[in-house]
């Protein structure tokens, strides 16, 4: 009789260990169900964002808060929640008045955190951030009636369920 | 059996770059006169109505010039001079003659066009 050996604990093992690995490259799926688990793994593509000049309503004057008007392409399966939004690094506010307006603009973002906003799967959508700008009272008299552009990064997580 | 039952699921997070937008509202072209009426030696009270964003809301802040009722540069005195945030001053010192008012509004360095002048007030 062949003498027992240690061989198919070890295969198992080996299987295990590549499942593990095809799950850490997943970005958002979610499978049920009983048995051996072999789901493929989706590459997640990042969002993009377009521009939203056009989606804009004005609220921005010396003094007050506005929004941050954003649109956002998600082209994966999945949804996503975006959870920040801030202005870049070394980000400047521009406007489509000028040198006069783009010196002094006034306006500034504050950071945006614990946000919940939704974007479908495969989707572009425009998406309003309340209070996340104000413009002070250096803002240059040919800022009137400006459209801002804000540098930002956007951190978004899956909302898949 | 490797996972039984299994549930997989997959937390995701990523940063994307770009530009998001604001728009700034406009200040009024167009403002009524104001009235401006004698409120005793040497003075003048002034009054006028509220002025709005061009896409709404209430301006809050205005100046106000006098201008000699035959035409000429405007000026103003203590009681009118400045930003004032109300809808009426009471300009003092007014030399005696013909005079006609504007106001203006104001926001920080924004300013909207100055009003349409007021009928003239006689200075004894």
């Amino acid at each position: 009789m062949k003498p027992w050996t240690r061989k198919k604990p070890l295969l198992a093992a080996g299987a295990i260990a590549l499942i593990a690995s095809t799950a850490v490259a997943v970005a958002a799926w979610q499978t049920s169900g009983s048995g051996p688990a072999y789901a493929k793994a989706q590459t997640a593509a990042p969002l993009t964002l377009g521009d939203a000049s056009a989606s804009t309503s004005a609220d921005l004057y010396p003094g007050a808060t506005g929004a941050l008007t954003i649109k956002i392409t998600n082209p994966n399966p999945f949804p996503v929640k975006v959870t920040t939004v801030a202005l870049q690094t070394g980000g400047v506010v521009t406007s489509n008045k000028g040198a006069a307006c783009d010196a002094s603009t006034g306006v500034s973002v504050s950071a945006q955190t614990g946000l919940a906003i939704a974007v479908s799967a495969s989707t572009t959508a425009t998406v309003i951030v309340p209070n996340a700008a104000s413009m002070s009272n250096a803002s240059d008299n040919s800022c009137q009636g400006a459209v801002f552009t804000v540098p930002v990064d956007v951190t978004a997580v899956s909302n898949a369920s | 059996m490797l996972f039984s039952p299994a549930t997989v699921s997959a937390s995701w997070a990523a940063t994307a770059r770009g530009s998001a937008y604001n728009r700034a509202k406009t200040m009024p072209t167009i403002l009524p006169a104001p009235t401006a009426t004698l409120a005793g030696s040497a003075k003048v009270k002034i009054g006028w109505g509220a002025a709005s964003y061009t896409e709404g809301g209430t301006i809050v802040a205005y100046t106000v010039r006098r201008y000699p009722a035959g035409g000429g540069a405007g000026t103003i005195r203590a009681g009118c001079n400045g930003t004032i945030s109300a809808l009426t001053c009471t300009e003092n010192n007014v030399a005696t003659g013909g005079w006609a008012y504007a106001v203006t509004p104001v926001a920080g360095k924004w300013s909207g066009s100055e009003s349409a002048r007021s009928a003239t007030v006689v200075v004894p």
